[in-house]
């Protein structure tokens, strides 16, 4: 059964350009011709703090926060934050992952991102799926870690869990992207999407 | 730039955009507000499209004054918008109050964002009750649409019953984009009207008032049916319901989705509520004469089902701040699992139960990531420099803090904050505690903070004389609601030049006699100054005013960005190290860090502000050559 309405949790740290993702998905299912709810939520900090987004989309959107279990696909831009949130996945959901992890300054206690990713797995009875991608290494790579989020919308595009065509990603992120800017974008949406297509599945 | 995309057009807009295009569709001249989250793009956005139409966008020095600059409008037949965050119509609510008597002659609407949950306020305080205890009707959008569409409908409102309108959001609404379709809009505005001179309406003096305030009951009276009609009210009704449930704002759209979810939507008769105060009583007597039990969704306090009690027939039973929280902000699985109690419902089936369980566990293992002060913030170096400054007397110091990004003082390591509850109130306790004390006080306070409602206390520590330090922490720039200029700047929001307003010498016009500016990116001296103010204020026993200035970090990146000069990066040799780890521990910049007992700079956060090469303590840290050390410029 096709669902009423998709959901899309984006999360990371502030300054990966998290709004923006978000912006760039709504316009991307306003482009499909679908109703579009994007939600931020974030505390006081404009560096450093947690950051959630919910994109919702489909026929009517009611609430613009998504309930618990009920997100299609979790994508995250850091990996402790990612591990915070993916209480939203429903179970069969997909968590699309950057291999990154920014810790917090205020704590000195260390993570290893294999492990809480089995915690994962095993909390949902195996019912999960998990990709990682190299997100910000590859936008690294491309000489700006801002784009990492572009990457990440690539796999994303790739994985073909959302019924938007790859043509509205594009279009939206011409939208969002200031032009001087878009070129670097596009090249790390490429990368992004040809990162999955080899298989980075865990 | 879609605020100015023409009529028929869907659009993606922020909650908080959509009441900005619904402003200009209903041809407004003129915005004013102070910024404040969750309001601050409402006004943001029309700034920042207001020299292409000619429209009259200020950002006043705080809500009293957005609101009488909007009202001045209003007197002067020019439609008018001011917006503010809750807590900022507490400061507003003197001009207030006094505009509920008055009323308006064109339209005028306040935005009052209020933020459940606290998300970055001191309290959750829901403004619909200013409503009611002013007279000023209330509304209650649940849309992205419906805030553009009601914005621009109350305009209307407005002039027809010559009132203000306040049109109540949440940080949710606000903060929510969505699919608005635009409306027309001209392109040009009207920027000079006229004021009739009518003192009989416009001079608050007691006998005017005890008329105003008749005439404002009659108003209410009138408006209370008008609400009955009001199009952005909807029954959803069968007739054969037993339960029904009102709900208004974002509480609307949970409710909906809980309904949808829980199976029950065909079971309950719905009435969504916009025109909240006055309560539209013919419309909700049809409602509650049809239904035996009714829940009450709302966001906050049960501001509609005590007025719902207050007319409900004593058969009905009405639900509301029982089943659900009057803490917090409500979500869909909050109102999902209220609504389905009552209905005898189990809402999350037994296997979500335990996966929930099991990642509560793996969440409750990872680090903690409360807010921090950005890489290369100002305000770390001044913390740090008055501890410094202080030594062990740190302890005996009282700190009264104030609202801005420095209130994250409050943190290890910093713990420079022992008092924090509203605007400019770091000056007036700690002028009071001066007084009944005998600790060392010092005052932190904004620039932004300071002009706001800081000068009157200020004034009060000179006049009442209270031995304490002021200390403004001065970023040059309105920084925790996304850099916005204020009187100290140097521009307004239609970016033309105006004066910069020093603080130093605000104060010296005051008969401060101790007064002496610095930059904390430069350590040492500023630590000397500091201890040379504490000295005044302890041996003379009169107040001293310093001003730590330094442009907020990410607004200088912007500047230096936008002038293609890059900025110096840090690293640390590891030969020199020590590992005393003061710059992790003491100074904490989230850019420092350790590895595999190593102190590392993270050379993509570090800003090159310079201040952890200055405290090292065996000049472990260098810069790599890469730009500009801010600390060694000046501003861009």
């Amino acid at each position: 059964m096709k669902p009423r309405v998709f959901n899309v949790v984006l999360t990371g740290v502030g300054g990966q350009g998290i709004i923006t993702l978000g912006k760039v998905l709504g316009e991307a299912a306003l482009i499909e011709g679908f109703d579009v709810g994007v939600s931020e939520i974030h505390g006081m900090a404009q560096r450093g703090g947690s950051l959630m987004v919910h994109v919702r989309f489909g026929e009517t959107v009611y609430s613009p926060l998504i309930p618990k279990f009920k997100a299609h696909v979790l994508l995250g831009l850091e990996g402790i934050e990612a591990v915070r949130h993916c209480g939203y996945l429903m179970p069969g959901g997909c968590l699309i992952l950057n291999n990154y992890i920014i810790y917090p300054s205020t704590s000195h206690l260390k993570v290893d991102l294999n492990d809480l990713l089995d915690k994962i797995t095993s909390a949902f009875k195996g019912n999960i799926k998990i990709y990682r991608v190299n997100a910000s290494e590859i936008a690294l790579k491309l000489g700006n870690v801002n784009v990492a989020n572009s990457v990440m919308l690539g796999s994303l595009s790739a994985l073909n869990l959302l019924p938007l065509k790859e043509k509205s990603y594009l279009k939206a992120l011409e939208k969002v992207i200031p032009k001087k800017f878009l070129g670097v974008n596009f090249e790390a949406f490429k990368l992004g999407k040809e990162a999955v297509e080899r298989g980075y599945k865990v | 730039m879609s605020l100015l995309e023409e009529g028929g057009k869907a659009v993606l807009l922020l909650g908080n955009e959509a009441v900005a295009r619904g402003a200009l569709e209903a041809d407004i001249s003129v915005a004013s507000a102070y910024p404040g989250t969750p309001s601050t793009e409402i006004v943001e956005s029309l700034a920042s499209i207001a020299n292409r139409i000619g429209l009259y966008v200020e950002w006043s020095t705080n809500e009293k004054v957005a609101l009488e600059v909007a009202f001045a409008a209003s007197l002067s037949g020019l439609r008018a918008l001011t917006a503010m965050k809750h807590v900022g119509l507490n400061v507003a609510a003197d001009p207030f109050f006094s505009i509920g008597y008055a009323g308006v002659k064109a339209g005028l609407v306040i935005v009052s964002a209020d933020d459940p949950q606290c998300h970055s306020s001191q309290n959750e305080q829901d403004n619909r009750f200013y409503g009611l205890a002013s007279g000023i009707p209330v509304y209650e959008p649940s849309t992205p649409q419906e805030m553009k569409d009601m914005t621009a409908l109350l305009f209307n409102v407005s002039e027809k019953f010559e009132t203000a309108t306040l049109l109540r959001l949440t940080t949710r609404l606000c903060h929510t984009r969505g699919k608005v379709v635009l409306g027309d809009l001209r392109l040009e505005r009207r920027l000079k009207g006229s004021f009739n001179r009518d003192p009989e309406r416009w001079v608050l003096l007691p006998m005017n008032a005890r008329r105003l305030k008749e005439k404002l009951l009659q108003k209410l009276a009138e408006l209370k049916e008008f609400h009955t009609k009001f199009p952005f009210n909807r029954v959803k009704m069968d007739g054969d319901e037993d339960w029904g449930v009102i709900a208004s704002g974002n509480a609307y759209r949970y409710a909906v989705e809980a309904l949808q979810n829980l199976g029950i939507m065909d079971r309950v008769a719905l009435l969504k509520l916009a025109s909240v105060y006055p309560l539209p009583s013919t419309l909700l007597s049809r409602f509650l004469s049809s239904v035996s039990k009714v829940i009450v969704v709302e966001e906050v306090d049960p501001f509609i089902e005590l007025n719902v009690k207050a007319i409900a027939p004593p058969d009905v039973e009405i639900l509301g701040k029982d089943i659900l929280p009057r803490k917090g902000e409500l979500n869909p699985d909050i109102v999902s699992e209220g609504i389905a109690k009552i209905f005898g419902i189990k809402y999350r089936r037994e296997v979500l139960v335990t996966i929930e369980k099991g990642i509560k566990e793996i969440e409750n293992s990872l680090p903690k990531r409360p807010p921090v002060l950005c890489p290369g913030c100002p305000h770390r170096a001044t913390f740090y420099e008055i501890k410094m400054a202080l030594g062990p007397k740190t302890k005996k110091t009282i700190f009264c803090g104030d609202i801005g990004c420095y209130t994250l003082g409050y943190y290890p390591p910093y713990q420079v904050m022992d008092t924090t509850i509203c605007m400019g109130a770091s000056i007036g306790l700690a002028c009071g505690l001066g007084r009944f004390t005998d600790d060392v006080i010092i005052a932190l306070i904004g620039d932004s903070t300071f002009f706001h409602t800081g000068i009157p206390p200020l004034i009060n520590i000179v006049y009442n004389n209270s031995p304490v330090l002021v200390i403004v922490l001065d970023n040059t720039v309105t920084a925790m609601t996304g850099h916005q200029p204020h009187p100290g700047t140097g521009f307004t929001a239609l970016l033309q030049p105006s004066p910069k307003i020093l603080i130093e010498k605000v104060a010296e016009s005051l008969g401060i006699e101790h007064i002496d500016t610095f930059d904390p990116y430069r350590f040492r001296e500023a630590v000397v100054r500091i201890r040379k103010a504490l000295n005044y204020v302890r041996e003379k026993r009169r107040p001293a005013l310093l001003v730590a200035r330094r442009d907020c970090t990410l607004y200088l990146l912007r500047k230096m960005r936008k002038q293609n000069i890059s900025h110096e990066v840090f690293q640390v040799d590891g030969e020199k190290c020590i590992r005393c780890m003061l710059c992790v521990e003491k100074f904490a910049c989230p850019a420092i860090s350790t590895k595999d007992n190593n102190i590392v700079i993270d050379a993509g956060l570090c800003t090159g502000c310079g201040v952890c090469a200055q405290i090292c303590p065996v000049e472990a840290i260098k810069p790599m050559g890469r730009g500009v050390r801010l600390d060694e410029a000046e501003s861009f």
